[in-house]
């Protein structure tokens, strides 16, 4: 099971999460912000999502790697059980000036794909997210996690392996 | 870096310029808050703002300032137009989130007794919590009427009076909303959320006027002793915090062009003069009616179930709108700056404007004793109404505190009120609270949040608002 815990911020939550390697270290922090949000046991993984995103370096892979899974609750009502996590080759040529694809929403669009760019993202990441849609009757949300912050982030290589910290807004 | 602070005199404490900072940070706070303020973090998140480019004069921080995330809650930064910049993170998540006081003609006596039942009837029939629905769902071509219109549209579908644009900041319309800057995402968030409270710290509170400090102001204002009251603080819901994160992102991704070197990622910005910052603020506008457009629904509904629930003619409830005030926002006003009137945008984030007597932008009626300032107080605490000053005009950007202020995160005071019964405590005190989320009573707990009375004496010793009447809650519903 991914490991996770939460820490002390005045106004929001903040989230440290490990993982063995980087993919790892991305499927604890969507794990957590799942498990945050409601009784994920009770969540059925009946369909799936998925995404591909990208970002300038770790971290800023990591905002829009959680920002592409909260969408899918916030904005499609559809809670994540699960969340399977491929990510690029840092320095590989292909990697980087291939074009992300075109999600939903012009703001979107712009925060995601890689294409006319003026600073080409370095990172892109695979993801595919089972759960299923958000029923009141069955699901009971705990905390609603409204938003992701860059606020103190950070991503880093330990001995055992990987660390992350974020803080979101709640 | 730690942050040293200097005291300047009893209320305001200076963070002298150093490093990368543009100007000097000033806090106003009594010793005791200062201690609550979040520590080292808040302090320093005043002084990170202060590194962003044609920042004027200071960067502030309001009594009720805490620790947030790239700007502090409570933080105030006024930009020049030409050299400046806006900062989506400097406006908040939740865009014009805001307070709405509404005064009644009924007496606490009035609803002795039925005030549970009064409770229920507004859990029901006002959507609160995390995913509900409004009473419309609006097509794209409405969606867009909402947000260049604001409350104005609200109004003209007979939810509410057109006397209560008179009473909203800026008429509840902010003037440049361009649906097109919005995105796609952002406005499948708003469709069906009109009309909603939303979670977390939003809430509608029945209150009762307690006390009474400045009896012309008071009058003005139309409050007296023992008057029935109701509070509304929401905001724009999932379409604001969509439009905020959109353009988060696309500035984050475009920081390298700027040549900054911010110390805070969060405070990701554009200058006002490009055409980036000037798409954010057509499109934070268009936020910002949706969110009047929303507590202008919120209002004519919480009138519906009054009447409904206690049997009374819209005449004799005589519900009406005392005054609506945003507290995260960026706006252009002008300012005195070194014996000039200079046009400025200000940020507030956490923060309520606070504009003095004879403002024009302040409704004929009010005129004579300065705007309304509603400051809401932790659940059970009950507000404040103060009135806005000359003083803060000249040292503040017309700005003061917007509420009580956390001083404990949402996990201690989960902890903290682990075996505790909160709605029972409240309920014993004669306090009647429902809430949609199971977590949020022991999260919003009364001990989660800075002295309410503290609070608003530093801002009104300070002079950044001076105090008008105090309210005392009754029942709440929370989200």
């Amino acid at each position: 099971m991914p490991r996770y815990e939460v820490f002390d911020h005045t106004a929001d939550l903040g989230i440290l999460f490990e993982g063995r390697d980087l993919a790892d270290l991305f499927e604890s922090a969507a794990f957590a912000v799942f498990d945050l949000m409601t009784e994920l046991p009770a969540v059925e993984e009946r369909r799936t999502h998925r995404f591909v995103v990208t970002g300038g370096d770790r971290e800023d892979l990591l905002v829009n790697f959680l920002r592409e899974l909260l969408y899918l609750f916030n904005g499609r009502g559809f809670l994540v059980r699960r969340c399977a996590v491929r990510i690029g080759d840092a320095g590989a040529p292909e990697t980087r000036s291939r074009p992300a694809p075109v999600a939903a929403g012009r703001g979107a669009v712009e925060a995601v794909s890689a294409g006319s760019a003026p600073v080409p993202p370095q990172w892109r990441l695979e993801a595919e997210a089972a759960g299923e849609p958000f029923a009141p009757d069955r699901h009971r949300m705990k905390t609603e996690i409204k938003a992701v912050t860059y606020h103190g982030l950070e991503i880093r290589e330990t001995p055992a392996g990987w660390r992350g910290r974020i803080v979101c807004d709640v | 870096m730690s942050i040293t602070l200097q005291k300047l005199d009893e209320h305001r404490w200076l963070i002298p310029q150093s490093g990368g900072m543009r100007v000097p940070g000033i806090l106003y706070a009594s010793e005791r808050l200062l201690k609550e303020a979040g520590g080292q973090e808040g302090a320093r998140q005043v002084a990170n703002v202060a590194h962003l480019p044609g920042i004027v004069r200071h960067s502030l921080a309001m009594p009720d300032m805490h620790w947030g995330y790239g700007f502090p809650i409570g933080g105030v930064a006024a930009f020049d137009l030409d050299q400046g910049i806006v900062s989506p993170g400097g406006v908040g998540y939740d865009i014009n989130c805001g307070c709405r006081l509404m005064a009644t003609r009924l007496t606490a006596e009035d609803v002795r007794g039925r005030l549970a039942d009064l409770v229920a009837a507004l859990f029901r029939d006002v959507p609160s919590g995390v995913g509900s629905r409004g009473p419309v769902k609006l097509s794209a071509k409405e969606e867009r009427k909402v947000l260049v219109e604001g409350s104005a549209w609200a109004v003209a579908q007979g939810y509410g009076a057109a006397g209560d644009l008179e009473t909203t900041e800026d008429g509840g319309r902010m003037a440049g909303a361009d649906p097109d800057a919005v995105s796609d995402r952002a406005l499948e968030r708003g469709r069906d959320q009109l009309g909603t409270l939303g979670s977390g710290n939003h809430f509608l509170e029945i209150e009762v006027v307690e006390e009474i400090f400045d009896p012309v102001a008071a009058a003005a204002f139309g409050l007296a002793p023992g008057q029935l009251c109701v509070m509304i603080h929401s905001g724009s819901r999932g379409l604001g915090y969509q439009v905020c994160d959109d353009y988060l992102a696309r500035m984050v991704k475009h920081a390298g062009e700027l040549g900054l070197k911010l110390p805070d990622r969060q405070l990701a910005c554009a200058p006002l003069a490009s055409g980036r910052g000037r798409e954010y603020l057509a499109a934070m506008a268009c936020a910002a009616n949706y969110a009047w457009a929303n507590r202008q629904m919120l209002m004519h509904r919480t009138r519906e179930t009054f009447e409904k629930a206690l049997g009374l003619s819209p005449r004799e409830l005589g519900m009406r709108l005392v005054y609506d005030v945003c507290h995260n926002i960026a706006k252009m006003e002008e300012f005195p700056v070194e014996g000039r009137t200079v046009r400025l945008c200000v940020h507030r984030k956490g923060a309520t404007r606070s504009f003095p007597p004879g403002h024009p932008a302040l409704p004929a009626a009010y005129r004579p004793v300065g705007q309304p300032v509603l400051i809401p107080g932790d659940m059970g605490a009950g507000s404040y109404v103060l009135a806005g000053t000359e003083h803060a005009y000249a040292e503040t950007f017309g700005s003061t505190c917007h509420g009580a202020g956390r001083v404990m995160s949402r996990t201690q005071a989960t902890k903290a009120s682990r075996g505790r019964a909160i709605g029972r405590e409240l309920a014993d005190r004669g306090i009647v609270v429902m809430a949609a989320g199971k977590g949020t009573l022991r999260e919003e707990m009364p001990e989660a949040y800075k002295d309410l009375d503290e609070v608003v004496d530093v801002a009104d010793r300070a002079g950044l608002s001076r105090k008008v009447a105090r309210l005392r809650a009754l029942g709440c519903i929370k989200g």
